[in-house]
This record gives C-alpha cells, sequence and structure tokens, in this order.
C-alpha cells in the first residue's frame, strides 16, 4: 500500500478531531517520462516524479483541502490538522463523526494497463518520437508537398493512487497514460498549413503495436492534414449548413454541452441546464453519454478520484435532458446520485465533477449520404481550440481541417474558420446522425479551474442546419 | 485563525540544494549543468451564500536538473524535492541516463554569467518589491473576510441573481537557481488576488455572468473588495438583452482586458521558440513597421513590484528594460533565451522564463505599450460608429499566419455612446494588418497583471452576425 494503514486512520482521525461530516486522504505516487523530437532533434527527454497527500474536510457546505508533497509522517499529520480546521461560525465544534475502520474495497477493472510504460525501456520509448518523425517526412513527399517542420512528442504517465476515507472506504488503483503528438507544417506557396495525428490511451505501451495506432500512422495522418489544407480558401461568413465529420468533432459537444451538466455549475446555477431535467434540450436524434468504464480509452477509469466505481450516465435521452456528472460533494447538496465523476489533476487538487469519455450516440443515416444531401455547407473534420460560456451556453471553436460541401461534394479546403454558436440551440438543429460513432485517438485534455484531466470525446456524422461560421472570405 | 503553515521563504536554503545538485552532476561528469529549486505556500479562501465554502492551502518543495552531456539534454523534475544525498544521487542518475537518449545538438547550452556573488543578486532582488512582508502573513481570516465580503456587496446589487466564484488568495514563493558556469541566487515574492464573479439572469434559459478581480504583489496595492464585486456586478448587469447584429466592418474597441489577450499573442510570436520554430507571423518582421508611429512596446522586468519583475532570468542572465517596437513603429529584435538564440545565431536577451521543474523558454516580464492619450471613455466618444469589445472566445491568431477569428461579446458603439450590449458575433481578420491599423492607443494602462495594457482601437475590423 502507498501508505500505512495505521498512518492513514490517524491522519482521518485528525482531520476529523474537530469537527466535520467527512474526511478523505488521497495518497499519489506518479512517474512521468516525456521526449521532444523537433527537425529531426531529439531535443527534450525528460522524467518526473511526484509523490503527495492531499486530505479534505467536507462539513455542510464547506470544504477545506491541504496537501504536502513532504511525506514524513509530522508533515501529513499537520496537513490533516490543517484540513481540519473546518470554518463554522468562527468556533470549534464537536467530533460528530466517528470514522469507520478501514476496509479495502474490490474495484471494477475498465482501465487497467496491459504494459504499464513504467516497464518498457526509455530507449523503446524514444525511440517512437524517431518513428514518427522519419515517417513523417516520407509522408509528406509522398504527398509532393515541401516540409517546414516536423514535431514529435511522447510523454507517458505511471501511477498508483490510494483513496481512504471516513466512511471505512480504502481503494488503490495503478493507472497510466501514454500519449503520442506528430505535428507536420508543411509549404503552400509561402503560406504554411499543419496537421496533426497521434494519441494514445491507459492500455500501456502496447497501444502503438496496432498498426492503426502505430507511430506510423500517425505521421501519415498529420502529413495527410497538413498537405489536404495546401490551396485552401478563406472560409465563407454567415449562417448556414455544418457537417461535422465523426470522431473527434466530439469536442464540440464536451465543450458546448458537457461542461453545463457538470454538478457543480448545476448547484451553483450557473448552468443554463440547472433545473431543467425532464425537459427537452436537443433534438430528439441527440443521445448523449458519458461513460468511464470504456475499455482502455483515454477518459476511462476503474474508479474516479473519491474512490467511487465509474459508471455509463445518459445525460441526454432523445433530446430530453435526463442527469448531471456528480462528484461526492455536489451529490450530497444536490441529494442526487453519485455517477462517479468526481476527478481531480493530482493530489494538489480538490476533485470537481468532471467528464470522462463524452460522446453522442450513433443514428441510422449512411455519413456519406449526409454529405450527399447538402447543397451547400461546410465540412468539419478536425477541430482546434474552443471554449465555452457554461452561463449561456455560446461557444467558439476553431476548424482545423475544413472543406466546402458543394452539390453533394466536398470541394476545396477552408481555412480560418470558426464556428459560433450556442450548445442547445446548435443540438436542436441537428437533422441528421450518422452510424459511425467513433471516440477521438486519445489527444484531449479537459481544463477547469486549472486543473487538467485526460479525457474521450465522440460522435457520429452529424448534420446540422444553421450554425454561425465566422471567416475572412 | 490559522496561520499560513511553516514559513518556507529561506532563499539560503534553496540556494543551498540547488548548488548541492549542480555539484552532485558535474560528479558524475555533466560538466554542464543547471538546478532549479522552488518553494511556495499558498492560501484560497472561496465563500457562497454568506459563509466560507472552501479553504484551499498548499504547500511546496520542487527541484529540477537539467543537464548537458556531449550536447544531449537531459531533464529531471522531482515535485518532493531531494531531502537527502542520496536523493540527490537519484535524480542526477535520471537525467544523465535521459540524455543519453537525445540528440547531440549545438544549441544546448548553459551559458556563461556575469561575476556577481549571490548577496549581490538577493540585493538587487530585494530592490524589486516584490516581497511584501504583511502579504507574507496573510491568513485564512485575512481571505474569508475578503471572500465574504465581496459575496455579500455583490449579491446587493438589485438585479443580479447569484455569483459563480468568488475568492480570496495569496501566495509567497522563492525561486532558486544554481549553474555550472558560477552562478548562484535565488529570488522570493509575495502576491494577492481578489475575484468575483456576478450572475446575472437574461431571459428565460439565459444567464449572463461577468467577473472583477485585482492581483498585486502586496496587500496595499490590492483593489478593496467593494471595487471588486461593484465592477462585476456593475459589468454583469449592464450584459443584459445583449443581441447580434448583421455582419458589417466597422471601428472596432477593446478594452484593457481585451488588449492584454491581443498583445499576449503578438508577444508569443516574438519569442525566440516561435520564431526559431518558424511558427511567428513576425517572422520576417525586425526592422520593419509593426504598428503607427508614436507608439511604444516596452518590456521592463526591473519594474518596481512587478508581478514579473527579476533581476536574472531563468539561466542567470542580468535582465534590463527593453525597447521591443520603438516610437517608429518597428519591431527591434526577438525575445530569446539561450537555446533560441542559439538556434537563431543570437545572444540572450535574458528573457529566459523557468518555473522550478520546468525548461527555460523565452518569454516576456513586465510588458507596456506606451505614448497613448485618454482613456477607453475618450475614445468611445471619439467613435461614430462601432464595437466595443469586452469579452472573446476561442484562441487568438494563428502564430504561423496571424489570422484571427474570434466569438466577441461587447457593446455596439453609436454616435460615441454605448448603445446596446451585443453577443454572439465573430470578429475576424489578421493580427500583422491590425496591428498596422491601430488608430487610437489610451493611456489608461491595466496594471493588474505583467502585461499592462491600454485600451485600443483599430480602424476597420470585419464583424460577422446574423
Amino acid at each position: 500500500m502507498l501508505l500505512d494503514p495505521g498512518l492513514l486512520s490517524r491522519l482521518i482521525g485528525r482531520a476529523l478531531a474537530r469537527g466535520g461530516d467527512f474526511a478523505e486522504v488521497y495518497v499519489q505516487r506518479r512517474k512521468s517520462v516525456g521526449f521532444a523530437l523537433d527537425d529531426g532533434v531529439l531535443r527534450d527527454a525528460s522524467a518526473g516524479r511526484d509523490f503527495g497527500v492531499g486530505v479534505r474536510v467536507i462539513r455542510g457546505a464547506a470544504v477545506t483541502y491541504a496537501w504536502s508533497d513532504d511525506t514524513s509522517d509530522a508533515a501529513l499529520l499537520a496537513a490533516a490538522d490543517v484540513a481540519g480546521r473546518v470554518v463554522h461560525d468562527g468556533a470549534d465544534g464537536q467530533a460528530v463523526v466517528i470514522a469507520r475502520p478501514l476496509s479495502l474495497r474490490e474495484r471494477a477493472s475498465h482501465a487497467d494497463p496491459s504494459r504499464p510504460p513504467g516497464e518498457i525501456s526509455l530507449e523503446r520509448r524514444a525511440a517512437l518520437v524517431r518513428r514518427a518523425d522519419e515517417a513523417a517526412r516520407a509522408a509528406v513527399v509522398d504527398h509532393g508537398a515541401r516540409l517546414v517542420q516536423v514535431a514529435c512528442a511522447y510523454a507517458d504517465v505511471d501511477e498508483e493512487i490510494l483513496v481512504a476515507n471516513s466512511e471505512g472506504l480504502v481503494v488503490s488503483d495503478r493507472r497510466a497514460l501514454c500519449r503520442l503528438s506528430v505535428e507536420v507544417v508543411v509549404d503552400d506557396d509561402g503560406q504554411r498549413r499543419s496537421g496533426s495525428g497521434g494519441g494514445g490511451s491507459r492500455v500501456g505501451f502496447d497501444h502503438y503495436d496496432d498498426p492503426a495506432r502505430s507511430p506510423e500512422a500517425a505521421a501519415r495522418e498529420a502529413a495527410r492534414m497538413a498537405c489536404a489544407q495546401r490551396g485552401a480558401r478563406p472560409a465563407p461568413r454567415g449562417d448556414g449548413v455544418v457537417v461535422l465529420g465523426p470522431a473527434s468533432s466530439g469536442v464540440l459537444l464536451h465543450e458546448a454541452v458537457g461542461h453545463g451538466l457538470e454538478a457543480d455549475f448545476i448547484r451553483k446555477q450557473t448552468s443554463l441546464f440547472a433545473g431543467r431535467v425532464g425537459e427537452k434540450v436537443a433534438s430528439e436524434l441527440c443521445t448523449v453519454l458519458d461513460d468511464g468504464t470504456l475499455p482502455g480509452q483515454r477518459g476511462s477509469l476503474n474508479v474516479d478520484d473519491e474512490g467511487q466505481g465509474t459508471g455509463r450516465t445518459v445525460l441526454i435521452d432523445r433530446g430530453v435532458l435526463t442527469g448531471f456528472l456528480t462528484d461526492r460533494h455536489n451529490a450530497a447538496l444536490l441529494a442526487a446520485a453519485r455517477t462517479g465523476n468526481g476527478r481531480r489533476q493530482s493530489f494538489r487538487h480538490p476533485p470537481l465533477p468532471r467528464m470522462t469519455n463524452t460522446f453522442l450516440q450513433k443514428g441510422t443515416d449512411d455519413p456519406d449520404d449526409i454529405v450527399r444531401g447538402v447543397r451547400s455547407g461546410l465540412y468539419c473534420r478536425a477541430f482546434g481550440g474552443g471554449q465555452v460560456d457554461i452561463a449561456n451556453g455560446s461557444f467558439v471553436f476553431e476548424v482545423k481541417e475544413g472543406y466546402l460541401i458543394e452539390d453533394g461534394h466536398l470541394t476545396a479546403p477552408v481555412k480560418g474558420a470558426t464556428l459560433v454558436g450556442n450548445g442547445p440551440e446548435t443540438l436542436s438543429r441537428v437533422t441528421r446522425v450518422g452510424h459511425d460513432a467513433a471516440l477521438d485517438p486519445g489527444v484531449y485534455t479537459c481544463g477547469k479551474e486549472g486543473q487538467s484531466v485526460p479525457v474521450g470525446v465522440g460522435l457520429p456524422t452529424v448534420r446540422i442546419d444553421g450554425i454561425t461560421v465566422g471567416g475572412t472570405g | 485563525m490559522s496561520r499560513v503553515p511553516a514559513l518556507v521563504d529561506d532563499r539560503t536554503a534553496a540556494e543551498g540544494l540547488a548548488q548541492a545538485l549542480v555539484d552532485a552532476a558535474r560528479r558524475t561528469g555533466a560538466a554542464a549543468c543547471d538546478a532549479t529549486v522552488g518553494t511556495s505556500a499558498s492560501l484560497t479562501v472561496t465563500a457562497r451564500d454568506g459563509t466560507v465554502e472552501e479553504i484551499g492551502r498548499s504547500q511546496s518543495r520542487a527541484a529540477a536538473l537539467r543537464v548537458i552531456v556531449d550536447g544531449r539534454l537531459g531533464f529531471a523534475t522531482a515535485s518532493d524535492a531531494p531531502t537527502t544525498p542520496a536523493e540527490v544521487d537519484e535524480l542526477v542518475a535520471t537525467a544523465v541516463g535521459l540524455a543519453r537518449l537525445a540528440t547531440a545538438s549545438p544549441h544546448n547550452v548553459v551559458l556563461p554569467v556575469v561575476a556577481r556573488s549571490t548577496d549581490e543578486w538577493r540585493a538587487a532582488g530585494d530592490a524589486l518589491d516584490t516581497w511584501d512582508e504583511l502579504t507574507a502573513h496573510l491568513d485564512a481570516s485575512w481571505a474569508s473576510a475578503q471572500a465574504l465580503a465581496m459575496e455579500r456587496i455583490v449579491r446587493g446589487h438589485d438585479g443580479v441573481t447569484g455569483v459563480r466564484d468568488v475568492s480570496a488568495s495569496c501566495r509567497r514563493g522563492v525561486f532558486a537557481l544554481a549553474t555550472s558556469t558560477g552562478f548562484v541566487g535565488a529570488l522570493r515574492g509575495t502576491s494577492a488576488a481578489l475575484s468575483c464573479s456576478a450572475v446575472v439572469q437574461d431571459g428565460p434559459h439565459k444567464l449572463q455572468v461577468e467577473t472583477g478581480w485585482g492581483a498585486a504583489r502586496a496587500l496595499g496595492r490590492l483593489p478593496k473588495p467593494a471595487e471588486v464585486a461593484d465592477d462585476a456586478a456593475r459589468r454583469a448587469l449592464a450584459r443584459r438583452g445583449a443581441r447580434r447584429v448583421s455582419s458589417t466592418e466597422v471601428p472596432v474597441i477593446l478594452d484593457p482586458s481585451m488588449s492584454r489577450a491581443f498583445f499576449a499573442g503578438v508577444l508569443a510570436v516574438i519569442g525566440g521558440e516561435a520564431v526559431a520554430r518558424r511558427q511567428s507571423f513576425l517572422q520576417d518582421a525586425v526592422g520593419r513597421h509593426v504598428l503607427p508611429p508614436g507608439h511604444t512596446l516596452i518590456d521592463d522586468p526591473l519594474l518596481p513590484s512587478g508581478l514579473a519583475s527579476k533581476p536574472f532570468d531563468g539561466e542567470g542572465q542580468p535582465t534590463q528594460r527593453r525597447v521591443l517596437v520603438d516610437d517608429a513603429g518597428r519591431l527591434t529584435g526577438f525575445l530569446l533565451d539561450g537555446r533560441s538564440a542559439a538556434r537563431l545565431g543570437a545572444q540572450s536577451t535574458g528573457h529566459a522564463s523557468r518555473g522550478a521543474t520546468s525548461l527555460p523558454s523565452p518569454a516576456p516580464t513586465n510588458t507596456t505599450l506606451l505614448g497613448g492619450r485618454g482613456d477607453l471613455a475618450s475614445i468611445i466618444a471619439s467613435t461614430k460608429r462601432g464595437l466595443l469589445v469586452t469579452r472573446a472566445l476561442g484562441r487568438g491568431a494563428d502564430p504561423t499566419t496571424g489570422d484571427l477569428s474570434r466569438g466577441v461579446a461587447g457593446f455596439w458603439v453609436e454616435d460615441g455612446a454605448l448603445a446596446f450590449p451585443v453577443e454572439g458575433i465573430t470578429m475576424a481578420g489578421n493580427a500583422r494588418q491590425l496591428l498596422l491599423s491601430l488608430d487610437r492607443v489610451g493611456a489608461d494602462v491595466d496594471e493588474r497583471s505583467a502585461l499592462r495594457m491600454p485600451s485600443v482601437r483599430f480602424a476597420a475590423v470585419a464583424l460577422g452576425g446574423s
């Protein structure tokens, strides 16, 4: 165990010594390795280690959180003391909760690594970026393009966590996460076009043995995307028909709808979805789920960072709002069920309700047919950055790879396009949903209140009638 | 009420550990190396419904070692800094082991440093006034009182229906650097911040949220809770009834916050890293006009009490005030650290930015645009018809092309006055052309962050709307 069970019990006892409803200790030991290769030069080889403990005490709606990366008994007991000073009417309260004896809980196995990266030699891990670099150069030549730059990066995390709380729960987990990214820039008559590829999962290093997920495949995808955008025209401006391509377009769903369904925004009444369970918020073609149990996916977990088993939560069922994503604290305050979405970036952070893998369920339409049915519109295959204003649902997304649709065919690539809209309004304008549901290749990291966690996003091909395209054309 | 836990502002201890890491690395044959040590303590209190909602405290002591062995770079970090010789040796072994896997490059350098003693650096740091004893000792009762006051005041405004995040925080930290070229020095700093967001109902399923905030090195320079709360409430209330406008091309005014976001994108691409990667829309702009004449863009790492002030950079190079764009509007050069300078065949400009567990990378310090006149109000008053932008969604300009397309919200300006709030539209253009089209610059520099920008106006920008 990461921390002696006797010490865990003492920490929980100390944390509750001045009162409180609940106390929790989170222990994390993490090893990470990263390689960055630019212009054929393996520029940085880096490794980090991290070991620390976070103590949380809850009393009513108040939460105190203290953490320490000094893991001596004395320092940890001091952190528990600090967390135990829950502010309440300026006076110390009585201990209202007696911590139950700790007992180790079994956990499910949705995201166990088959080969944790920590067990692979550094040489083999570094070889991934060299292979990707070589393959990207060759692919650009094959496309007849002039290469400006290739940048490849690989990073992995191999960690153990342990959660123990005053309800007697003790759960430990081992988590792996690998990610490879390839960025290719090619010349287009003096202008630059870029493309990206890569991905990863919680499967461990075996992920890259699959030819479809190899460094070479990632490099070819990055080169394809960059080269396909040569001759891009300025995007047309105005409202129109947009077709979202499968998989990566799910980032739109994550930003424009998913965040508004996280229980903290609901509790604080700052989400436009607050108080609307049972209402129609999207077209009946839309069923939206969050599922942390998908085997090995980037957003999957055996247990969340509060020790709760992850689950499959239906957020929107055929257009009707059905649920929220909760952590322990917000579920208690909202008298809602826990969904296993209490996640944190590290022991330095208290848990928040966060998404895992969030996606739109597949429909019945043939994806090619969806495009053929559009006389004039924009097809979006990949997105760059995006942002959402949770209070009113407005969002903005940069289209990284997009094409004009003219008479049912994809024609010229476009540049400088952004999609601007409102989450529920956009979902209510979904008129066709393809049968080609897919998750992204494992590249997304979601940021919220300064905490980053890996997530998965997904979407089948979708047609939206009426979304604003901001462009320069 | 408790004090922030045990003092961690011991510069001597941090310097000692950094030096020990360098000594150990040199003993194993890493002739060129440097080490960083960072310690910090912080406290954040949030308020909701008249009570303290969350108290967060942290204490951290992290270290990192960069070694260059035969031109190959290895880098190892530890969030729990080594405390024993065995742990020091382990970090060294990790860094050296990694270096063997990297490619040798002449751009990997540990720069020579000027001869100055640790005490002299300490005096130089003290002169910059980045440490405030009062702020260093702020406690949870201070933070609770500030947060509770802001929450009460913001809820007292008619029409404010709720709050999102209301918080008060304080932080103090030490950063030490030692290099194999003989540099040993440490910096310390304090900061405090207030933040308050007001929620206003705007129709059945729509809310408007605006945040007021303040940040400073010292408590004495922090705005009062009432100023922050009133600002949030006023701005959120003003957004009620926001609507779209049709696509058009008009003058666009950026308030100081939006101006800061725009110039952050510009400064990123005069960073040597972007230039060396050929991902800068100002790649070829040194010596050329990038701004209309009459304004200067200044980077001043020696600004007293500045949020990014420091006498030496992350590679031990002395820092100095620098004109980035001169008053003829010409870009004078790039911001360089050791590696980007080597890649571009130039000298470091002392702009290596570095955290306790990160590699150096070039970045601006305290930057400001001088030479303006008037303020936001006078710029609005001089605008016949246009858009004032107070919010933006989405990323800024594409670093390589400068192409920019963002979702924006703000206020429509008609006959020199605000007519109605606007939202759900986009502005598009090219950042390099926009820079040259600046036709008004205010003197109302916003000092709440290291990037201190005034209100500005672009002559004509394409807006995408209904």
